[in-house]
């Protein structure tokens, strides 16, 4: 009761401070949220395969950009293209390419399915790279426009507003998040740890395996493209470099190992800690790839399962201690 | 006591004009400060109180580090030069000048943060850069959301100033696929060669810059043949096939708009494999190129194997115009006191980058001048239609749409050169092809936008 009660409290706190911050930190930062959750939720995405899973994805970012280039090409083509049809669309285009994708990588598992997401990944690079007629090539598609949050004759908010994108871009983003936990707390999600953790003991039970798989990279990928969107209405121009190329698929890689991979908040976390570690570092010095690189070597070696983890792990000792005295 | 009454009133009235030739007598005039004192290593800038802030916003790290480095110091450069002589007269008082960089890293999400954080955090009154379109597209649009000047010296893609993308914050010095290809198309007019290979980098870049030459080519030499069109892909080690297929066809000219590396491997490779020029057998093959103003493969492949090549930069440093002359002789004789990175062949003078950087910062700079403000609602009309006529050069800002516009020089390399590089080729005299011949494209829907 007191636990839940605390919860409550925990969240009402969450949410007072989420709805003050812009006011409190001005523009800037509120922008640097925003990026920030932008990415925890396309981190939660890949930890949908890598954690729960137990798949390794070299190339997730052909469902954030996927997400990300057909809300920019709907918001380009289709006149007074309304805003939350244009986040379903990037949501529905990761899905669909996940879906296109399933049936070669379901199949298999390992340095392989690394392998061939990295492949299918880079094939889509190329694709939009060279396919510039419609993608624009290198210099990509920007300035469409953003539409406002309109509920006809009710309200009407400009969301090319910095304050109001915030608003709106967290509360979508909070909801992915809710819906994605929820999703991880159902028996198929359970499963999915079940095929992560003896898949073929899973198959034995007459769970249909590569059914599963497939449903758990859809939905990845839905929620991936869902970001892209986000990230399509944010930062009002897409392009290669920065929805599709490698970087893009190894930053949710880091982000996840360090937040931690055994927990559904530990890419958010890393994605928070890295995005405020890349603010304070281009500070002082411009080589924030070696500060990012030499983080992630001290997690690996001192605190294997992320930050999370070292805190779960501080909580325990913690409380074990005041149980002993 | 009348004679006394004129008196007076002559004593107010030169009183009077002095104030008003105040202004005048403090203006700054580029290249007459103390730039024997400037060194890019060791800049220093008044980091506190009433200043003009500046942000280079371009690329810091990894491989094209080189980019932002000679932003810093050709902007430190100017900066120095009007810093020395008492800063500039801007909103009532004198300010001189800080420069911020802000690291892009060649990525637009990064791009995006470092200039927000330049115009929010550091409230600069202009940033400049930046290589790569898909980054100035994300520039302009901060400049329009924060109401900051933006001045692009580097993305090339002729669609940045047209709408949606153009925004009335934005301002472009540097020129276009379509100046670029137009201008080394008429450098061809009279001229012997009228056979051409393209070999382009296979990116918007390198086929625009190809559809440019083409299309102009057709319109002002259209007896000329495109004998071969190859695009490569970026950063090729062994361009032996392609170059292999251009001796096959008989190209009178190679050209390209690869930079980088792939520049510095076309110009090596066709030296090693003995590519020579139809047209003049003594020669190596001519390549054509916005690119060949970097010295560091006309070192490798040495002097004589660099004449005939062809530059189509934008800016050029015309030795014959007294005040580009001065320039070039102020930057040598600083150079060599330099230490790395500035003391390498590439900052040896300033390549036709480096010096429509320079050209672009005191432009800015003498606009705020005029303008006697940084405030953008002032500076905007100022520079619209605005013609800058310094270091004997003549470039208009297009009202419309914020293009610069201006005649752009063609030159072949020569060796021996007059730039005191005893190892390499380098450009010679220009031919300064009208800006008429080379216009960039224009959006329509911008047409009449000033009503001037």
């Amino acid at each position: 009761m007191r636990n839940n009660l605390s919860r409550w409290i925990y969240w009402v706190v969450g949410l007072v401070i989420l709805a003050i911050y812009p006011q409190v930190v001005g523009i800037y930062y509120t922008n640097v949220f925003v990026g920030f959750a932008i990415f925890g939720l396309y981190a939660v995405t890949l930890n949908l395969l890598l954690g729960y899973m137990g798949v390794l994805s070299f190339g997730h970012a052909m469902f954030f950009g996927a997400g990300a280039y057909s809300t920019a090409l709907a918001l380009t083509h289709i006149q007074g293209f309304p805003l939350l049809p244009a986040l379903l669309v990037g949501g529905l285009a990761g899905a669909m390419l996940a879906l296109i994708l399933c049936p070669l990588l379901v199949r298999v598992s390992g340095t392989a399915f690394a392998m061939l997401t990295l492949a299918f990944g880079q094939l889509i690079f190329v694709i939009a790279l060279k396919y510039r007629e419609v993608t624009g090539g290198e210099d990509g598609v920007g300035g469409y426009p953003i539409p406002s949050f309109n509920i006809p004759g009710v309200v009407s908010i400009d969301m090319t507003d910095q304050i109001n994108f915030y608003y709106f871009a967290v509360t979508v983003i909070i909801v992915c998040l809710w819906l994605l936990w929820f999703y991880t707390k159902t028996p198929f999600g359970s499963l999915v740890v079940g095929v992560r953790d003896n898949a073929m003991r899973i198959d034995y039970l007459g769970f249909k395996l590569p059914q599963t798989k497939a449903v758990n990279l859809i939905v990845s990928g839905c929620f991936a493209g869902i970001a892209g969107a986000i990230y399509a209405l944010f930062q009002n121009l897409v392009s290669t470099l920065g929805v599709l190329d490698i970087g893009t698929s190894f930053a949710p890689i880091l982000m996840a190992y360090i937040g931690g991979l055994g927990s559904f908040f530990g890419p958010i976390v890393g994605s928070a800690i890295l995005h405020l570690l890349e603010d304070v570092t281009f500070r002082i010095t411009e080589q924030i790839e070696l500060v990012n690189g030499l983080v992630f070597i001290l997690v690996v070696l001192f605190a294997p399962m992320g930050i999370v983890g070292l805190l779960r792990q501080a909580k325990a000792k913690w409380f074990h201690k005041e149980k002993v005295s | 006591m009348k004679l006394r009454k004129v008196f007076f009133s002559a004593i107010v009235a030169f009183f009077c004009l002095t104030l008003l030739g105040l202004p005048q007598a403090i203006a700054f005039e580029p290249l007459k400060g103390d730039l024997a004192t400037f060194d890019p290593n060791n800049q220093i800038f008044p980091t506190s109180g009433d200043t003009i802030k500046v942000a280079i916003t371009d690329v810091f790290t990894g491989p094209n580090a080189f980019v932002g480095q000679s932003y810093w110091a050709t902007l430190g450069f100017v900066a120095h030069d009007i810093n020395t002589q008492g800063g500039i007269l801007v909103d009532g008082k004198m300010k001189k000048i800080q420069i911020i960089k802000a690291d892009t890293q060649g990525k637009p999400a990064v791009g995006k943060r470092a200039a927000e954080k330049a115009c929010l955090q550091d409230k600069v009154d202009m940033f400049e850069g930046v290589a790569g379109s898909h980054v100035s597209k994300v520039l302009q649009q901060v400049a329009k959301k924060f109401k900051t000047i933006y001045v692009n010296f580097a993305a090339f893609s002729d669609s940045l100033m047209d709408v949606p993308n153009w925004n009335e914050y934005t301002f472009r010095i540097n020129g276009t696929a379509s100046t670029c290809g137009g201008a080394l198309a008429y450098f061809y007019k009279d001229r012997p060669e009228k056979k051409f290979y393209i070999c382009a980098q296979d990116y918007l870049w390198g086929h625009s810059f190809a559809k440019a030459f083409k299309t102009a080519l057709k319109k002002y030499r259209p007896d000329a043949e495109i004998v071969g069109e190859d695009y490569h892909k970026l950063f090729l080690k062994d361009f032996a096939p392609y170059l292999e297929k251009i001796r096959a066809s008989g190209a009178d000219v190679i050209v390209t708009a690869a930079w980088g590396a792939d520049n510095e491997n076309m110009i090596k490779q066709s030296r090693q494999l003995g590519l020579k020029s139809p047209q003049n057998p003594d020669q190596y093959i001519p390549i054509a190129s916005p690119f060949l103003d970097d010295t560091r493969p006309l070192e490798v492949i040495g002097g004589p194997a660099g004449r005939g090549l062809v530059l189509c930069s934008d800016f050029y440093l015309d030795r014959r115009r007294p005040m580009i002359k001065k320039l070039a002789d102020i930057w040598n004789k600083q150079w060599k006191t330099w230490k790395k990175p500035y003391s390498t062949e590439l900052y040896r003078w300033p390549g036709s980058g480096w010096f429509r950087n320079i050209i672009g910062d005191y432009w800015y700079f003498d606009i705020i001048q005029k303008a006697g403000s940084t405030k953008p609602e002032k500076v905007i009309p100022t520079w619209e239609g605005n013609t800058f006529t310094q270091f004997d050069l003549n470039i208009y800002m297009r009202p419309d749409d914020h293009q610069a516009i201006m005649e752009r020089p063609v030159a072949e390399m020569v060796f021996p050169n007059m730039w005191d590089q005893p190892n390499n080729a380098a450009p010679g005299h220009p031919v300064w092809i009208p800006a008429k011949y080379c216009m960039p494209t224009f959006d329509d829907k911008l047409k009449g936008r000033v009503k001037k």
